[in-house]
């Protein structure tokens, strides 16, 4: 059982090692999205999206659903290990928020 | 399983650079004033004086309530506090965070101010991947936040030991 545990980790983090690939599984953090709307937040063709989606689907880190033909993406509930998952979060976390930090700081009184 | 019993897991930082366009003072009362700081981060109750207590009310994503103790408030140029979920989101299956949030400010170029954040406590599996190759287990990982952070880094991410940390960084961000 552990070592299953182990082999299925080393997967999740192969899946998440590349950038763009994370970059997707952040932003389906903040709900599910369909094809075209990952599409339109990322500089990347929708081929290559798709091909993200696949190896994050193939991880067992998100689950699709098919409307018609459209299909949606969103995050598997028991896809990433608890432990990295908060890591994961915050990495995208932090950069949002600094952006608004310096929104806020535009809009400040001297 | 990985799990912080078996050895398996390592701890890790995320860490934040960039230049605001504000001087120091404006942004240390963006930190520490709850008015303020609910417009960039969480609703709070922040009282920025050592051994304070406050909650951040964030989203069931962001682990719910973060129950934060002030651990070291320097005004205007550090502000370090407590970050602990109480994991009571059985049902997500998250384990409890406990963890440090640190900004440490200074005055930058042309009246603006140098931001650094660091997140440390994170405990992850031990082949986590880290940016760039981590020569120990006590690691932060740097990560610029727009172009500008970018630039003066040269690479887009960091990973260097955590008590090397900040000089390092400083010596980069010069």
């Amino acid at each position: 059982m552990a070592y299953v545990y182990r082999m299925i980790e080393t997967d999740i983090f192969r899946a998440l090692a590349d950038p763009t690939r994370r970059a997707v599984f952040e932003r389906l953090a903040g709900g599910e999205m369909s094809v075209g709307a990952l599409k339109a937040k990322f500089a990347v063709s929708q081929p290559a999206i798709s091909q993200h989606l696949a190896a994050l689907k193939a991880a067992g880190l998100v689950v699709e659903r098919r409307e018609g033909r459209f299909a949606y993406y969103r995050l598997a509930p028991e896809g990433l290990a608890p432990l990295a998952s908060w890591v994961e979060r915050y990495r995208a976390f932090w950069p949002e928020k600094i952006e608004k930090l310096k929104d806020v700081l535009k809009g400040m009184d001297p | 399983m990985s799990d912080p019993d078996t050895g398996e897991t390592k701890r890790a930082s995320l860490g934040l650079a960039c230049d605001l366009d504000a001087p120091i003072e404006k942004v240390w009362r963006a930190l520490s004033d709850p008015a303020l700081l609910a417009q960039w981060l969480l609703p709070n109750d922040i009282v920025a004086e050592p051994g304070a207590r406050f909650a951040l009310n964030g989203s069931a994503a962001d682990g719910g309530t973060i129950a934060c103790e002030i651990l070291e408030s320097d005004p205007p140029r550090r502000l370090s506090f407590s970050w602990r979920t109480d994991g009571s989101k059985a049902d997500s299956g998250e384990k409890p965070l406990d963890t440090i949030v640190t900004f440490e400010l200074e005055p930058g170029e042309e009246g603006g101010t140098r931001l650094r954040l660091f997140h440390d406590g994170f405990v992850v599996p031990a082949d986590y991947p880290f940016d760039a190759p981590a020569p120990e287990a006590d690691t932060i990982v740097l990560l610029p936040l727009d172009l500008v952070a970018r630039r003066r880094l040269r690479k887009p991410r960091y990973a260097i030991s955590a008590r090397r940390a900040l000089p390092t960084l400083m010596r980069l961000a010069a």
